[in-house]
């Protein structure tokens, strides 16, 4: 392996670097040609004064890493930072959670699921997305006066649905939708109290809003390039394109493992922003869930771009719902808050509200360590020799990792 | 019914304290760090905070007010990062206009901790170490001026009444008032230590004018004249006599040696020879006690006069011993008999110029009597005696101090019981304790201190040292002082040498010294509970019409020059030049300017006087 890398990846990495070349070479000239590719300028001096007066809203979720043999509570905050540019006043900034879901938020009886699953990391991300929906809703659905300008999610707007779409996913609780829906009641059966349905419900309901909610996708996960290949399918969709070429392109892309981030890192430059396309997020229907294909077929298909602060950082996805007004202008926002993190080149916004909304180490620490103390206590009280001696056991278990490995 | 209790008010009160902060991270018996509410304390304040410590006897645990001061504060803001920052000064973009978040500070106060009180009652008992470290998570609280206030004075000493010297306030405090124990400054000794401005002339001011109050003895070297408005404010302290004494070098049997240190010090060292010959002299021409260095001076050259004609006579009469002495020998050693004389005389009329100064018509100066023999017209209760040293160069400046300190001191070490305790007051200390680099062999003065600093606390002799250049003080003499009062020090030697003399003054501490404004410092020492950050009192009536800062600019805007002055160097160079006109015009070829010089002035008809 290693006469391999010495003797070949030097002409390995040359090719790579000359196809890469070509590559990006084609994709730009098939943006510039097709008009895909906009440009924002970057001029803070003028921009900011323009926005003076506005209130934007950045959100994002903390989840608590508690890992136990025996439980696996969920603890979830979902936070909001509001700031007004230009506001001289103690208002011009609110920081506040809007949502803090904990434990069993699964049930009837206003916890979050009604029933035993064994994924816990699914329950966990599925709380999480419809959390940071509703936070947006909460503040989308506030009087007219109160109503952000404009709201930035950290991650994606529209999530794919179908993992969580598994028939003994539990539903959440009725308490746990009046939660997410703002105070309204959501009296329906178990079927209608399912991530699927309750997210769509969501989803709807912040979109008619009206509001400018966009989702900001800081990390990009993923081997396939969906947004090159949505581009591809609309120039052959309007007959621009050759099957062929396209065809071509997409294996020149796949045969080197670009994703979208990577691609259009050396694609656009800098200010640039592919023009928006509505993007199905769901995958493939073959892939989808047979007793919700009708629901995740309703689901929206987000208006989604790259945009590439500066040449210095990767551009990152930016998602917002069809026909919403003046997503120009809040990518304005994105580039001129991307700008204020030079090195960073992400929305300064949706980085300050990761750092409020985090769920510090030792809190998770303190929610795992009475969760230990719970169960010696009932195992103790149990008064069963074997109980202590199995509680124990459970408690003092370590996973097998490889660290721990004996030393040869 | 019956009027409350202290304690019981105290108790009371305690429950009034604001709540400023939540205790967090690793605390140990010595200090602790607390997470601190917005504008809720300040650098410097005393906090408190309630722990569980364990009994000394009971094996209970009991409930204890752990009392601290504020020795820093950092403040930071996770969500503001630092290449935001960046981006906003490279584009000029305002901070308010943007999205950025300013409002979400951390301000994190360390704690060093002074002591307990035990009980619930703060001020009952007395401050004790803390046994057992602060709880994380405890609440600190803000107590009210009143607890503080028995804090620092302390049970003992509220109960006793003991003198108390007060000097300003906690610094961002003004209603708690910070005092000096009296008896342990008197006694115990204080160091006065600020650069130029840092105010520690009002400090001393404050101290000198508390100890007024007291009665108590006091005299001060005063090498500027800053303190000489006591003497115009006497009408303030109608009970204390306060007198300004000049200094006049006076010569005892016992103290003969001076005259030999001024020669060494102001003249060149005389050689063996030279040496030998003023021992001579010296054992010839009897001291008459009492009498001024300036009178003996003159009668030692004119006995080296007389030995010098003897010599050249050649007369049978002269002394066995000075047969092999030479003529240039006993003229060497007059002439630096003579210049040290001169240099005497010239000091006398620096400082006779000086008091006569329009600005002190109305001063009285009086000539020091001589601390041997009238040391009660120098101390005595309710009398301040100031002496004014300016004009003097340094090394007089410190042959006078040690002369009249010598002298007390002796009085009071022997228990003649002829002067009661004194306070002395040495302004410019390191003039006169310098440090070994400075040169402390030249310094008579050094010896005397150190003496009365060591022995001093036996016998009622007390001294208050004050200095803007702490690093060149001596530190064996620094270190004996018991008490201090720092004020604004920026320097960083003087800073490292405070530290290093100062047993108790922590590493926070010694950093903030520089951020201190005028009059602020940190007092700490036996004469205070505990180290204290201090706004010192500013005496404005003590301000003096005739002392203070001089208006240079003012002054060189208004000063002409002396015109019969001018006149008459114009008339000595219109006569001289026609004069010059009718000398000879050049020299000859090739003569030395050495050559041309000599020639010129014989040509003049004077000759030298060699």
């Amino acid at each position: 392996m290693l006469h391999l890398a010495r003797t070949q990846s030097d002409i390995v990495q040359n090719k790579f670097v000359s196809s890469l070349s070509v590559i990006a070479r084609t994709v730009r000239d098939l943006l510039e040609n097709n008009g895909l590719v906009r440009k924002l300028a970057y001029q803070p001096t003028s921009y900011w004064p323009t926005v003076k007066g506005k209130s934007f809203a950045f959100i994002d979720g903390g989840v608590a890493n508690i890992e136990l043999p025996s439980a696996a509570p969920i603890g979830i905050r979902i936070g909001s930072y509001v700031v007004r540019p230009g506001d001289n006043s103690e208002n011009r900034e609110k920081f506040n959670i809007e949502l803090a879901l904990v434990d069993d938020l699964y049930s009837e009886q206003g916890v979050l699921y009604d029933d035993d699953f064994q994924d816990i990391a699914k329950l966990r991300d599925a709380a999480r997305m419809v959390g940071e929906t509703a936070a947006a809703y909460r503040l989308a659905n506030r009087p007219k006066v109160e109503r952000p300008d404009a709201i930035i999610l950290h991650g994606p707007l529209v999530n794919p649905v179908s993992p969580y779409g598994l028939s003994d996913f539990p539903p959440f609780g009725y308490a746990a939708c009046t939660t997410f829906l703002d105070g309204a009641e959501w009296h329906a059966d178990d079927q209608k109290r399912q991530f699927v349905v309750v997210y769509l419900e969501l989803l709807e309901r912040l979109k008619a809003t009206g509001v400018p909610v966009v989702g900001a996708v800081e990390r990009a996960i993923g081997r396939h390039p969906v947004v090159l290949s949505r581009i591809l399918d609309k120039l052959q969709e309007e007959n621009l394109l050759k099957r062929d070429d396209a065809k071509l392109v997409r294996q020149e892309v796949e045969t080197y493992g670009l994703n979208d981030a990577a691609l259009f890192d050396v694609v656009l430059q800098e200010g640039e922003y592919l023009e928006p396309l509505p993007i199905m997020r769901q995958g493939p229907e073959s892939k989808w869930p047979n007793e919700w294909l009708e629901e995740i077929r309703s689901y929206p298909k987000p208006l989604t771009t790259y945009l590439k602060p500066s040449d210095l950082v990767m551009p990152f996805r930016v998602e917002a719902f069809e026909q919403m007004d003046g997503f120009d202008k809040v990518l304005d926002l994105i580039l001129h808050t991307s700008r204020l993190l030079p090195s960073y080149g992400f929305p300064v916004g949706l980085d300050i509200i990761d750092k409020f909304a985090k769920v510090p180490a030792w809190m998770s620490r303190g929610v795992r360590g009475q969760h230990q103390v719970v169960l010696l206590q009932k195992a103790l009280e149990s008064g069963d020799p074997a109980t202590v001696i199995f509680a124990k056991r459970v408690l003092a278990a370590k996973g097998r990792d490889w660290l721990f490995r004996p030393p040869s | 019914m019956d009027a409350p209790s202290p304690a019981t008010s105290s108790v009371k009160s305690q429950q009034d304290w604001t709540r400023i902060g939540t205790v967090v991270g690793s605390t140990s018996t010595g200090s602790y760090t607390f997470i601190l509410r917005s504008m809720q304390g300040k650098l410097g304040d005393i906090v408190a905070t309630r722990a569980e410590v364990p009994a000394a006897l009971s094996g209970r645990n009991e409930t204890a007010t752990v009392w601290g001061r504020i020795v820093s504060i950092d403040r930071f803001n996770p969500f503001f990062p630092a290449e935001a920052a960046q981006e906003l000064a490279d584009k000029n973009i305002e901070f308010l206009d943007t999205v950025l978040s300013g409002s979400r500070d951390h301000l994190e106060a360390e704690v060093l901790i002074l002591g307990t009180t035990l009980g619930a009652d703060a001020g009952a008992a007395q401050l004790s170490p803390l046994t057992y470290p602060v709880k994380p998570s405890a609440e600190v609280l803000y107590p009210n001026a009143a607890d503080v206030r028995r804090l620092l004075v302390g049970k003992e000493d509220e109960n006793t009444k003991q003198p108390m010297l007060h000097i300003g306030t906690l610094i961002g405090r003004g209603d708690v008032e910070v005092s000096l124990s009296a008896r342990y400054v008197v006694s115990r000794h204080l160091a006065i230590l600020a650069m130029t401005g840092g105010g520690k002339t009002v400090a001393a001011r404050r101290i000198i004018r508390e100890l007024i109050e007291l009665g108590y003895p006091l005299i001060i070297f005063d090498p500027h004249g800053d303190y000489l408005g006591f003497f115009e404010k006497r009408h303030l302290f109608p009970k204390t006599k306060i007198q300004i004494l000049y200094p006049m070098v006076r010569v005892r049997q016992d103290n003969v040696g001076i005259i030999s240190d001024l020669i060494d010090k102001m003249g060149k060292r005389l050689t063996d020879a030279q040496q030998q010959f003023y021992i001579y002299l010296l054992n010839n021409t009897a001291v008459r006690d009492g009498e001024s260095a300036t009178d003996y001076l003159r009668r030692l050259i004119d006995h080296a006069a007389k030995v010098a004609a003897k010599k050249s006579r050649k007369d049978e009469d002269l002394s066995e011993e000075l047969e092999n002495t030479r003529g240039s020998t006993i003229n060497a050693a007059k002439r630096s008999l003579e210049f040290v004389l001169g240099n005497l005389q010239q000091m006398e009329t620096n400082n006779a110029r000086l008091r006569s100064q329009a600005r002190f018509k109305d001063y009285t100066f009086v000539e020091m009597p001589d601390p041997a023999d009238s040391p009660e017209d120098i101390v005595a209760p309710n009398t301040v005696s100031i002496f004014y040293l300016a004009g003097y160069d340094h090394l007089n400046q410190s042959a006078i101090v040690s002369l009249v300190l010598e002298a007390l001191f002796t009085h009071r070490s022997t228990l003649s019981d002829t002067i009661p305790p004194f306070q002395a007051v040495v302004e410019e200390a390191h003039n006169f304790i310098p440090s070994r680099q400075e040169g402390t062999d030249e310094t008579p003065s050094l010896v005397t201190i150190r003496k009365v600093i060591t022995e001093g606390r036996k016998f009622g002799t007390g001294l208050i040292l004050i200095s803007q250049r702490p690093s060149r003080l001596d530190e064996t003499t620094l270190a004996q002082c018991n008490s201090f009062l720092v004020l604004r020090l920026v320097n960083p030697r003087d800073k490292n040498f405070v530290r290093s003399v100062m047993e108790n003054l922590s590493e926070s501490d010694a950093n903030i010294l520089q951020t201190f404004g005028s009059g602020q410092g940190i007092v700490s020492g036996q004469a205070v509970r505990f180290p204290l950050l201090v706004k010192v009192k500013f005496d404005e009536d003590l301000l003096s019409q005739a002392i203070g800062d001089e208006d240079f600019i003012n002054s060189a805007r208004q000063w002409t020059p002396n015109a019969k002055r001018a006149a008459n160097t114009q008339v000595v160079k219109q006569n001289l030049k026609s004069v010059a006109a009718e000398a000879p015009s050049a020299p000859k070829q090739g003569a030395t300017s050495r050559n041309k010089r000599r020639r010129g002035r014989r040509q003049g008809g004077i000759r030298p006087d060699v």
